[in-house]
């Protein structure tokens, strides 16, 4: 055991104890878990976790999917980026599935953000309803806020990870992904349908193959990569690409000319020479 | 008098095995006939993995594949048809027996780099099928190796990039071959407007292979560098783009598919006179135009990322350009139908083989104007309307010019008659298959049936099982050609010099070939498709002294 007399001996003060322990503590916490989606296809889904629906009554995802496969969707009503995007794609892409809401497929969207209140999701849920080209069935699509133990118990099970960060306009927001996922009648996660576009085919055959709980695996796992490139920023001072392209432009253009110019292979009148 | 057959030159002195003289021979007879070999025998494997796609597709739901595996197989049948087939194809085979016949030349101007060039494709071929029984399995990326999938598939990926990397070396030697031959070895008083038209195929075709293929095998080097040592090129997550894998790639790719069907072009062109009996309609414009696909078929890739992040800028240019490359393709459309009016038409069976490619052709060809328009484009991307649209120009176009050019030249090549009421069976039972299978594929991609899918939705099973008929009437199609070119070897009768009563230079030489072809090398100072009376302007005696 290290005394006080022992760290003094070493130089070590006794008051960068602290310092220590929390470092021991951090070395043993597991790596930091990476944001995005870590896929677990084939697992379930708890489906008695109590969430509160958009009229701010006590639902569980039993109750609501009641038999039927489910889309899943985790945003939060606030979100000034994904969300929005990745929602009215959903709403757009449902209006053309060929299938019926509520007797074929029921789906859900889950905001992740504890503070959230059924009023928001009230707010939302009208807004994402009144944008779609068909009158859609209301009781087919809930949108749920709830607690953070529970928001966390779904997320953790989907493979949903996420974080709360300061955004740069200082407001607070969250860094997340867009994933849409198909959950069978029982709760099993069938498919991960990631990006925030989709094609109505995907969507119905996730549908299908969910109400069957037939797992399949996940089409286009790079839609999430996002880059963006500044190119008043970045331009190279000497543009190697552009002038090796003209040199060697030059240096065929001549080759050719060259071909053209010296003709065939002179030979003897009999054509015996080569 | 012995033909090529008896006798041969070999790179390493003469050998008594006969296997040896075969695989060591200078010959350019013998060594296209090498290539048919082997890119026959993976042309039937790469059929074989689409009919058996087809069978899983035939209804709805997973049959008898894994999903991986379909992705493994789509990838299969795309690399081998791609790089191993049609790539090298037509100029590999029929370009290296006829293009010094058609020349008047006793070889090409490099024939040990034209035995390089098979042993370089073998040992692609090889590195390539390596993969199907070692590591976790063929690649399942697609004949495209799109990054960052590519670098992150636990496949393996890496033999089939390195396969694709070997045959565009053996594919630039072939191409730089003829390049020099066409330039230097044409007979005296040939210049380039007395050329035969296939020629004029093969030399467009080849500076697409000198120029392009260096960029493809570069980028393909850069993914294996990005497997093997991490460096971040196309990987987003390492600052990487894979943006610019699609450019370099698309910038070889889509040259490679003009690559794939102007030597096509140049069989029509030369089967088209032979059957009307008459000159060829706008020589000058079918050659030129050859050389302006050639070129404008550099500036128009862009059009296959439409959907995949480009300025608007450069997607309208690149959807004009595309436009722009149409034009040409029109006029050896048009020429070809001017020949044909007034023409005493022979429908014999490589006759009607170029004529179905050229019905074919047409579809595929205003298809792809739709896919080249923007709006279009967003809607049709990635679904089978894409995948028909292609199968149009390359199987119904290419493939089928491809067999036409084969019954054309099996009396030159082997010395005998195939069966000609077999042969248009043949031809009758894969026209129809062959549009039974695709036509129903642009109307499945007009509805939506994403493409690459080992499965769809119920109501698509119509159109798929309407496609799985049609083939089976292609495979049974397929199968009476070979059968066909095997009785016509076993007891077809002699052919003669020139059964078809042809102008071209091959025609005037012995059925199979002597071993340098010509005795004498003959002065060409006339033009290559000329007829008087249904007979061919220009004869010449066994000297090769004009006798006409």
């Amino acid at each position: 055991m290290l005394t006080k007399k022992a760290l003094k001996k070493y130089g070590i003060h006794p008051l960068f104890m602290p310092l220590f322990v929390w470092l021991f503590f951090c070395s043993a916490l597991p790596a930091e878990v990476p944001l995005g989606v870590e896929e677990h296809p084939a697992e379930r889904v708890s489906l008695d976790v109590p969430f509160l629906d958009e009229k701010g009554k006590r639902v569980t995802f039993g109750e609501l999917m009641d038999g039927k496969p489910a889309i899943l969707t985790l945003n939060y009503y606030g979100c000034p980026g994904l969300c929005t995007p990745q929602l009215n794609d959903l709403a757009m892409n449902l209006t053309k599935v060929k299938l019926e809401e509520n007797r074929d497929y029921k789906v859900i969207t889950l905001s992740f953000d504890p503070e959230e209140t059924p009023e928001d999701a009230a707010k939302k849920k009208a807004n994402l309803l009144a944008s779609m080209k068909r009158p859609f069935d209301p009781d087919a699509w809930t949108f749920l806020t709830g607690k953070e133990a529970d928001i966390r118990k779904v997320t953790q099970s989907v493979g949903f990870y996420y974080e709360k960060q300061a955004g740069p306009n200082g407001m607070e927001e969250y860094i997340h992904p867009a994933v849409l996922v198909a959950l069978s009648p029982g709760g099993k996660i069938t498919r991960y349908l990631n990006g925030i576009k989709q094609l109505p085919f995907d969507i119905q055959m996730a549908m299908m193959e969910a109400a069957e709980g037939k797992v399949r695996p996940t089409i286009a796992k790079t839609l999430l990569f996002c880059f963006a490139f500044d190119p008043k920023n970045k331009t190279y001072v000497f543009a190697l690409e552009k002038v090796g392209a003209v040199v060697l432009s030059l240096i065929l253009g001549a080759f050719f000319l060259y071909l053209v110019l010296t003709g065939r292979k002179k030979r003897p009148q009999e054509g015996e020479g080569d | 008098m012995t033909s090529f057959y008896h006798e041969t030159a070999t790179v390493f002195g003469t050998h008594k095995n006969p296997i040896l003289q075969w695989i060591f021979s200078i010959d350019h007879k013998r060594i296209a006939l090498l290539y048919m070999g082997v890119m026959f025998t993976l042309f039937f494997l790469a059929i074989g993995a689409a009919l058996t796609m087809r069978s899983e597709l035939f209804f709805p739901g997973a049959q008898f594949l894994e999903p991986k595996t379909y992705n493994q197989l789509f990838t299969f049948h795309g690399v081998t048809m791609i790089f191993l087939f049609i790539v090298p194809g037509i100029p590999a085979t029929l370009g290296n027996f006829v293009l010094p016949l058609q020349l008047g030349a006793r070889d090409l101007s490099f024939p040990r780099l034209n035995l390089l060039s098979w042993w370089l494709y073998v040992l692609g071929v090889v590195t390539g099928l390596s993969s199907l029984v070692t590591g976790h399995g063929f690649a399942d990326t697609g004949w495209t190796f799109y990054a960052p999938y590519s670098i992150r598939t636990d496949a393996h990926v890496l033999p089939t990039l390195s396969a694709a990397f070997i045959l565009g070396l053996s594919s630039i030697l072939t191409g730089l071959n003829f390049v020099v031959t066409i330039h230097r070895l044409r007979a005296p008083g040939m210049t380039f407007f007395k050329m035969p038209l296939f020629v004029w195929g093969l030399y467009a075709t080849a500076w697409i292979q000198v120029l392009a293929t260096p960029v493809v095998g570069i980028t393909l080097l850069l993914v294996i560098l990005e497997r093997t040592l991490g460096v971040g090129i196309f990987d987003p997550t390492k600052g990487g783009d894979p943006i610019l894998y699609e450019h370099l790639f698309w910038i070889y790719s889509h040259p490679a598919v003009y690559l794939m069907i102007l030597p096509a072009f140049g069989i029509v062109s030369e089967v088209l006179p032979t059957f009307t009996r008459r000159t060829i309609f706008g020589y000058h414009s079918i050659a030129i135009s050859s050389a302006s696909i050639a070129g404008i078929g550099y500036l128009v890739w862009g059009h296959h990322m439409f959907a995949s992040g480009m300025s608007d800028t450069a997607r309208v240019i690149f959807s004009f350009l595309t436009f722009l490359v149409a034009i040409p393709t029109g006029v050896k459309i048009f020429d070809w139908v001017a020949t044909l009016y007034k023409g005493s038409i022979v429908l014999a069976t490589p006759m009607l083989w170029i004529l179905g490619s050229i019905i074919n052709f047409t579809i595929g060809g205003l298809t792809g104007v739709t896919l080249g328009a923007l709006g279009a484009d967003i809607h049709l991307h990635d679904t089978y309307f894409v995948v028909a649209h292609f199968h149009y120009t390359i199987l119904g176009g290419t493939i089928f010019m491809f067999i036409g050019g084969l019954y054309y030249w099996y009396p030159k090549i082997t010395g005998k008659l195939y069966d000609e009421a077999l042969g248009r069976t043949a031809f009758g039972v894969m026209f129809i298959g062959f549009n039974t299978l695709w036509f129903p594929m642009f109307i499945a991609g007009y509805l939506g049936n994403p493409r690459r899918y080992f499965d769809y939705l119920p109501t698509f099973t119509p159109l798929h099982q309407i496609a799985g008929i049609g083939a089976l009437l292609v495979a049974v199609g397929l199968f009476l050609v070979v059968y066909n070119f095997y009785r016509g070897l076993k007891d077809g009768r002699e052919a003669g010099p020139n059964p078809w009563r042809a102008t071209t230079l091959e025609w005037h030489i012995p059925s199979p070939p002597p071993l340098e072809n010509f005795s004498k090398i003959p002065y060409v100072d006339f033009d290559p498709y000329e007829y008087e009376n249904g007979e061919p302007a220009v004869q010449f005696d066994e000297n090769f002294r004009r006798i006409r």
